[in-house]
């Protein structure tokens, strides 16, 4: 009675909620309220299971793959939207697909869950697959420490039931897996030293946290051996495959990696890496990474500044100097420090620095000696300054921005969709 | 005089706070300057050169630092001699606790440091995390961000700054950080030198007095950076509730 309750008010809200343009976590939460067993409820009875996708970087953009990959198979899926990586996120999308009777009729879930969350969804959830994409800097404000994360990641790990799937090219994932239960099926996936070597920062790993138990890793089943411009060329269980990344860089194709190898983990003998290719060749672009926003009809190309690796990444991908530039961090990056650690010599100058860390960043700047236009620090004027600059003749002006700044942004611009992806 | 070498130690497991930034700023600060700098980084296990001009170490997290201890401990009388030979020294976060007499762990171990200043390290469950002001008594403030979990005991030797605003797990001990005259320990991110030029020009000046130098007046490129931080320790300073205070 109380998950039926739970859905329909939930499905309410959910409806003024996007007819409004607000946040996508509300409908969730206040069926959480009403049913606090919803999300086990809906998720428990999964024929295929429920597959865990977490880690610092590349949760969205591998959750996408991966279900795209499964469903190209023929399997139905259901996951989270981009980013709606909390139980109230999760619970939000959940009332989008499931019956008044609460329950999803998908074959299995795939979900993309953020680490800190994830440790109390893995306990409600109970997970058959677990998938550990890496563990980088990131967040430090709010997780303190990198050996924080491992920690959670570990327990993670430990709650699946059925498999666990780790990149072997990051130290601390690679351990996570060494020191697995034993009765858990175990499956690799790598980078090629080439690989590592052609790319500008490679995998950018954090610190290496804990040496676990000495097993060693299976041969990885999924190998990335090259990466030409968007274009990754893999080695899939013995076989060569080429696959289309949504973006240039080597860390999309790792992503594609950790998926075909959860991919083909799943599916067995019923996996064909062409179709599994063909999947990943027709994907869009991942929400807030490389997107093209409009802007009252000029384009703006988001670099989002989550953490150091996924800014560095980004960065990395833009693949030229941008002609037009600007910086907006605020106080969703409470400690911007690590900004030093980035390579910024993508950046020949920035016109419009913006944000309440706007200064920091100009401090930083002028010690790479990157000349700066202007330091505005309210961020709506900056934006009018952005867009009543000339048009750049090498594509669109470049916005590098935080998650939180990115969404004002959107708000500024009129896009109601918040919930992101699709 | 050869290039002013700054010695930056374990730069690779110790630096998830942007502390090359620090280091960013002694080497520009000198080159805008005039005055000829080197950058030696060196990881655990390498040899370090037998002279050096100044020391950085950086923060990281603490099984970082529980695993670069030993190597400390046998760099200590290196470390030592070049103390008290008047190198100044800049420790941030565990690169500050590896400097340290001794660090209690939350069990209650207690492991050796290098003994270069004169505090015992005590890890503590809770964490001091948010920005933070503080002030010398010539006026001069410090700005940054704190994200620590440790007391510092000082056996006779003052702190770098007393904060007037702190993250509230640090309400109740204001004192931050440890000064020795020329040696000096701290939490504070931002990273503390770009944030906080002043100390990185201390520092600096201790650096080339050695060498019987003085550190050469700013020029306008250094101005430039420096009214930049101003301005970022003044957002600092209105944020934590002291808008317009002398920065």
């Amino acid at each position: 009675m109380r998950i039926r309750l739970a859905v329909l008010v939930g499905r309410l809200v959910r409806v003024v909620a996007r007819l409004r343009g607000g946040g996508s976590a509300i409908p969730g939460n206040i069926a959480l309220r009403i049913a606090p067993g919803f999300l086990e409820h809906a998720l428990g009875s999964m024929p295929l299971g429920v597959v865990f996708v977490t880690g610092s970087n590349g949760k969205s953009t591998t959750t996408n793959m991966l279900v795209a990959v499964l469903r190209a198979h023929g399997l139905t899926v259901f996951t989270n939207p981009s980013g709606a990586n909390l139980p109230q996120g999760i619970a939000s999308s959940l009332l989008a697909t499931v019956g008044l009777d609460g329950r999803v009729r998908d074959d299995l879930a795939v979900l993309e869950v953020d680490e800190a969350y994830g440790v109390g969804l893995a306990d409600r959830l109970a997970p058959t697959d677990v998938l550990l994409l890496n563990l980088q800097i990131d967040q430090l404000n709010r997780f303190h420490e990198p050996d924080r994360v491992y920690a959670m990641l570990e327990r993670i790990a430990a709650v699946a039931r059925r498999r666990l799937i780790v990149n072997a090219a990051d130290p601390n994932t690679a351990d996570l897996g060494r020191g697995a239960r034993a009765d858990l099926a175990l499956v690799a996936f790598d980078v090629s030293p080439a690989a590592l070597a052609a790319s500008p920062h490679g995998v950018a790993p954090a610190p290496h946290i804990a040496t676990r138990g000495t097993a060693a890793l299976p041969a990885p089943l999924v190998v990335v051996e090259s990466v030409e411009g968007s274009t990754a060329e893999l080695t899939v269980d013995g076989q060569r495959a080429s696959v289309a990344l949504p973006a240039r860089g080597l860390h999309y194709a790792v992503d594609a990696a950790g998926a075909i190898a959860t991919a083909h983990a799943l599916l067995g003998e019923r996996f064909s890496t062409s179709v599994a290719s063909a999947s990943l060749g027709a994907l869009e672009t991942v929400y807030g990474r490389g997107e093209i926003l409009d802007a009252r009809g000029q384009a703006i190309e988001l670099v989002m500044m989550k953490n150091p690796p996924s800014l560095q990444l980004n960065l990395d991908a833009l693949g030229r100097v941008p002609q037009c530039v600007m910086i907006a961090v605020d106080e969703g990056t409470p400690d911007p420090s690590w900004i030093y650690d980035t390579d910024l010599s993508t950046l020949d100058h920035v016109d419009i620095v913006t944000g309440t860390k706007a200064h920091q960043w100009a401090t930083r700047l002028a010690y790479a000696g990157i000349p700066v236009g202007q330091v505005i620090d309210d961020f709506r004027p900056a934006v009018d300054a952005l867009l009543a600059m000339p048009e750049p003749t090498d594509g669109p002006k470049v916005a590098i921005v935080n998650y939180e700044l990115m969404m004002e942004l959107r708000l500024m611009m009129g896009y109601l969709d918040l919930e992101g992806g699709s | 005089m050869s290039a002013l070498r700054v010695l930056h130690l374990y730069p690779r497991t110790l630096g998830i706070n942007g502390d090359a930034g620090n280091v960013l700023a002694l080497r520009q600060r000198l080159q805008w300057r005039g005055v000829a700098v080197e950058v030696v980084t060196v990881e655990a296990g390498e040899p370090a050169p037998h002279e050096v001009d100044l020391v950085h170490i950086g923060s990281g997290p603490r099984s970082a630092r529980d695993a670069l201890l030993g190597d400390a401990r046998e760099r200590a009388e290196q470390l030592r001699a070049w103390a008290s030979s008047g190198v100044p020294m800049i420790g941030v976060g565990a690169g500050f606790h590896l400097l340290s007499r001794s660090i209690v762990l939350l069990d209650g171990t207690e492991r050796g440091g290098a003994d270069v200043l004169p505090v015992t390290i005590r890890d503590v469950p809770q964490r001091t995390v948010g920005e933070a002001l503080g002030m010398l008594a010539d006026g001069r403030r410090f700005a940054g961000y704190l994200n620590h979990a440790v007391d510092v005991e000082r056996h006779e030797v003052e702190p770098l700054v007393d904060l007037d605003r702190a993250p509230s797990a640090a309400a109740g001990s204001p004192a931050e950080g440890v000064r020795a005259e020329h040696l000096i320990g701290t939490h504070l991110h931002g990273p503390v030198l770009p944030m906080n030029p002043w100390l990185a020009d201390e520092l600096l000046t201790a650096a080339l007095a050695r060498q019987g130098q003085q550190l050469p007046p700013a020029d306008e490129r250094v101005r430039e950076v420096d009214e930049h931080a101003r301005r970022a320790r003044a957002v600092i300073a209105a944020r934590l509730g002291r808008a317009g205070v002398e920065v």
